[in-house]
């Protein structure tokens, strides 16, 4: 497998949809960081960094779904897919490479926001301590829930080759996910712990509430709902695994 | 005889529609093999089964001995290449990096002989020129470069100079015979085009409705193609004599029914015999194309839509 990962970094540093991801990441930091300098000049806001070191994990999953959608179709419509089976790679290695290969361009993603953000912050604000403690789980969440994202938006590349329809079903997800995140990030919010057990499932199921919770720093953020993401990702992947197996390639 | 590919049976369904029926094949060690049929015959079906694309319904196939089912398959494919229906290719990328990621896929240690192939193909002066904006027989050639990466001993082509240029078909068949007498690569190429494959075949498979109808070498298809004077006479044994003493090529095709090739002149023939006591039944000259005897063995069907 090493092999497919070598071959996908390749095409990963030559790629120009993951260029502009990145230049977006990069745009999206500087826009946070300035309006939080404008925020804080006109006191309308407090000092509540996570809001803004970790504002480019409410894109992340929209991002990640144009990325995955384009960077992984190419192989479909280039026919270059063909080339890794037809030498005898393993389709469970070439979901995996494909998976890996995605997961860690949007860790990179979210790296390029963070490392804009605090140029930027240091620039605009001036430096200004983010607890350790907040720092740390910010993190551990952005790799968990860009693994959750990536294992659901390549699941639905590599079963459909169909390049117009799995990009379509990508973006309408994450607009989705957005959505019922946010819905359930407010009626949780207003409800408290009288809230039903389908939205303490959603709440641990949809990467766009762990997103906000990290964000707005709410205390309501549990080593419960990483576990569920993790565990939502390798399940997604294992179920991706199997189908491709069978998938007939065109 | 040493096989490199041995189809048995192979069938396969897309829907309820039959692409293959059971279709069975040999392909030999150094042979130019010409998959022949049709557009919805079967050829690009079979081919997406034997590069694993796709998985037979029922039916086996051996490649250098080892069976599709066994899990060595993998390192049998690892000795053949093919380009199904387009060469894939990354079009945002150069031929160059085209070759370059496909030795990273094979795991090859060094790049040293991506100048040879950018050579062999004629693709050594593109520079930075993407392969999305190559002609359509510079894309074949890097396809076909793509493909020879990791030196493969036996090649998988389907309609390999379909939309090519007069000049393109001529490179590409060059190209094919280079491959096969110095590189000694056993190629499977298929095609609708009889009269340019005619011109590279070894062997031959003539396929429809997902059946192979025959399997022969050039040579017996020459021989089936070529101008013949066709007579049946009342007497083999007396014409065998007479076309004996007249040092002409002919051949027996039933015990009174001989197919003469040489040029010979029939009136003498007929006096001749009718000196012996022979009765000319009849003559008939025959010769066919290479599309009519493709015609006649699959009785004359029109094209099909299948895939």
């Amino acid at each position: 497998m090493s092999r497919l990962l070598n071959a996908n970094m390749v095409r990963l540093a030559k790629s120009r949809i993951f260029l502009l991801a990145e230049l977006f990441m990069v745009g999206y930091a500087v826009t946070a960081y300035v309006s939080a300098c404008s925020a804080l000049e006109s006191r309308k806001s407090g000092e509540n960094w996570n809001l803004y070191f970790f504002n480019g994990l409410l894109a992340i999953g929209i991002v990640m779904a144009v990325f995955a959608s384009v960077f992984l179709h190419a192989q479909y419509s280039d026919h270059t897919i063909r080339n890794k089976i037809m030498v005898g790679h393993r389709r469970s290695h070439i979901y995996l490479a494909d998976y890996l290969t995605c997961l860690g361009a949007g860790w990179l993603m979210c790296a390029t926001y963070h490392l804009t953000g605090l140029l930027a912050g240091l620039l605009l604000i001036g430096s200004k301590m983010l607890e350790i403690s907040n720092f740390v789980l910010g993190m551990a969440c952005s790799a968990v829930i860009v693994m959750a994202y990536t294992a659901l938006f390549v699941l639905v590349e590599m079963l459909d080759q169909n390049k117009a329809r799995s990009m379509a079903v990508n973006v309408v997800a994450s607009f989705a996910l957005l959505a019922v995140g946010m819905q359930c990030f407010n009626k949780l919010i207003s409800l408290g712990e009288s809230a039903g057990w389908l939205l303490r499932v959603l709440e641990k199921a949809v990467p766009f509430v762990t997103a906000v919770y990290v964000t707005t720093g709410n205390d309501r953020l549990s080593a419960a709902a990483l576990i569920c993401l993790s565990v939502e990702a390798v399940l997604l992947v294992i179920i991706g695994i199997s189908a491709f197996r069978k998938v007939d390639i065109e | 005889m040493e096989t490199v590919l041995s189809v048995n049976g192979l069938c396969k369904y897309y829907k309820r529609e039959k692409a293959l029926d059971g279709l069975s094949l040999t392909v030999p060690k150094g042979a130019i093999y010409g998959l022949v049929g049709h557009n919805g015959s079967g050829k690009t079906t079979l081919i997406r089964l034997l590069t694993g694309l796709q998985k037979p319904d029922s039916g086996t196939f051996t490649l250098y001995g080892v069976q599709d089912r066994n899990k060595d398959i993998a390192r049998a494919r690892r000795r053949m290449s093919a380009i199904v229906e387009m060469p894939a290719l990354y079009r945002d990328m150069t031929a160059r990096d085209n070759l370059r990621i496909q030795y990273r896929i094979l795991g090859l240690p060094s790049e040293d002989g991506i100048d040879e192939l950018l050579r062999l193909v004629g693709l050594e002066d593109t520079g930075s020129k993407k392969a999305g904006a190559f002609s359509l027989g510079m894309r074949q050639r890097l396809g076909i470069a793509v493909a020879l990466c990791g030196d493969p001993d036996f090649l998988i082509l389907d309609e390999p100079i379909n939309g090519l240029d007069p000049q393109g078909i001529i490179e590409m068949r060059e190209l094919l015979l280079m491959l096969n007498r110095e590189k000694m690569i056993t190629i499977l190429v298929s095609s609708h085009i009889l009269e340019e494959l005619s011109k590279i075949a070894t062997h031959y498979g003539f396929i429809h409705k997902g059946r192979l109808v025959r399997e022969m070498t050039a040579g017996e298809l020459e021989a089936a193609c070529r101008k013949s004077l066709r007579v049946t006479v009342s007497a083999g044994g007396t014409l065998a004599r007479v076309l004996d003493e007249a040092k002409a090529e002919y051949c027996f095709v039933a015990e009174n029914t001989a197919e003469i090739y040489s040029d010979i002149q029939i009136t003498p023939l007929v006096c001749k015999l009718a000196e012996e006591g022979c009765t000319v039944l009849s003559a008939q000259e025959k010769e066919e194309s290479l599309e009519g005897y493709y015609i006649r063995l699959v009785g004359g069907d029109t094209h099909e839509q299948t895939a």
